[in-house]
């Protein structure tokens, strides 16, 4: 299937539609990121956040910069940021706002949209006739599939379906505890020794001069001098920035510059 | 002097510079990748509009990764990265099925290219993690690897979530790297 940059008509159809000035997820304004899997409009940082879901959940495209199939130009035309919204807030929370991609309400309406998806090419490319009265056509059902969020026909999932939604929010739980644990860790080693405070080696005790110089990094300050830097400089596993403006290393020390 | 000075530099670096990119199809993991080889941790990432580049030791050999944008309008760009690149990281997104076509493009495109011909090829094989993705054998098979000539290429299956697979990948290349020089 051919893939071609958005023209400035389907661009516009796409921002005008109800909702999308703004991101779905917050209100920033003017958002130039899509969502195709719900046809929504997201802001780039929300657009982040959506990526690191996983295309099966969302996937996401650059309304600029990427080249869009016919079949993600059509999910963009069935749905909107109002209806997604509405959508959530009638059938189930509205509002934290990432976590709710993963909920079994979400998968419903990745359902719900794909069959509109469906219809919608399926009636569009029954009728291309002039551009302008296909536009309209399209804005016609479009419209009409918007306003509908609190009537639409929800199927509910099968079984698989189900466990395949709770496998996925098992995967990020799982995934958000480590990456806190992991963060907590780099937390530690983050601060720098400032320079006032560490006058003398941490080996030797001498006070650093003009002439005997220091070995920086993360945690430790030592004599570039210091005969237990130079002991340990062959196997080297730190490096340490010198004021010299090149790197060595130091043994001692395992944290990363 | 200047002997010396080189002698000296070799005493306390010793090491191999080498300039690598990291393309693939957007949302394939680069930046991440990028980020767990440099920092070991996971960052939240937003899509990258141009270029990331970190350092990233390995062993001897130090890396200079580029990380470059895969949104379809920046991928033209990429040829600006080219210059003097050794090493290039082809992330792919195996459980994208139906995009697999499009690597393969965009591939064969780099391999084509004259400013890449000297270059090795690592194709990071990425979110292995997940479930239905596609193994590191049938992207072989996707991407035709075995029709590449002349030139050192590995895939690596690999989860840039938790580092797997990414270390032993940058072994391959600067060992790769390293032992033809």
């Amino acid at each position: 299937m051919s893939r071609r940059a958005l023209d400035v008509d389907q661009l516009q159809a796409i921002v005008k539609r109800e909702g999308n000035g703004a991101c779905v997820d917050c209100d920033a304004e003017n958002p130039m990121w899509a969502s195709v899997t719900y046809g929504t409009l997201l802001c780039l940082e929300d657009a982040g956040k959506h990526r690191a879901l996983g295309v099966q959940v969302s996937f996401v495209r650059s309304l600029d910069l990427d080249a869009w199939k016919d079949v993600e130009v059509a999910s963009m035309m069935v749905s909107s940021n109002a209806f997604v919204n509405e959508f959530f807030a009638l059938h189930g929370d509205a509002s934290e706002t990432i976590p709710r991609y993963l909920s079994l309400t979400a998968a419903k309406l990745r359902k719900l949209l794909a069959r509109r998806r469906e219809a919608y090419s399926e009636s569009s490319t029954a009728a291309i006739t002039g551009a302008d009265a296909e536009s309209a056509s399209r804005d016609d059902t479009a419209s009409a599939s918007s306003s509908s969020a609190a009537t639409a026909q929800v199927e509910e999932l099968s079984a698989e379906e189900t466990i395949e939604v709770l496998d996925l929010q098992e995967r990020f739980a799982t995934r958000a505890l480590e990456r806190e644990a992991s963060s907590r860790d780099t937390e530690e080693q983050r601060p720098w020794v400032p320079d006032e405070l560490a006058p003398i080696c941490m080996l030797c005790g001498r006070t650093f001069t003009m002439i005997l110089r220091k070995h920086h990094c993360r945690n430790y300050y030592v004599a570039a001098a210091c005969p237990g830097s130079i002991a340990s400089i062959e196997s080297l596993t730190c490096p340490v920035k010198t004021r010299l403006g090149f790197k060595i290393a130091w043994a001692g020390c395992e944290n990363e510059l | 002097m200047g002997n010396l000075w080189s002698l000296w530099q070799n005493f306390f670096q010793g090491e191999k510079e080498v300039k690598a990119i990291i393309v693939g199809l957007n949302n394939a993991g680069k930046t991440t990748t990028l980020y767990q080889l440099h920092l070991g941790q996971v960052v939240s990432t937003q899509p990258t509009i141009g270029s990331n580049v970190e350092e990233v030791r390995r062993g001897n050999v130090r890396f200079q990764c580029w990380d470059l944008g895969g949104q379809e309008s920046l991928r033209k760009t990429w040829e600006m990265y080219f210059t003097n690149t050794q090493a290039v990281l082809l992330v792919v997104d195996s459980t994208e099925r139906d995009r697999i076509a499009v690597v393969k493009h965009e591939l064969q495109r780099l391999l084509a290219h004259e400013d890449l011909q000297g270059a090795v090829v690592l194709v990071l094989a990425n979110k292995q993690d997940i479930k239905g993705s596609m193994t590191a054998a049938e992207i072989t098979d996707a991407l035709e690897l075995h029709g590449i000539k002349g030139r050192s290429w590995h895939i690596e299956g690999c989860c840039a979530l938790t580092g797997e697979g990414l270390a032993e990948g940058m072994d391959w290349v600067a060992q790769t790297l390293t032992s033809s020089s």
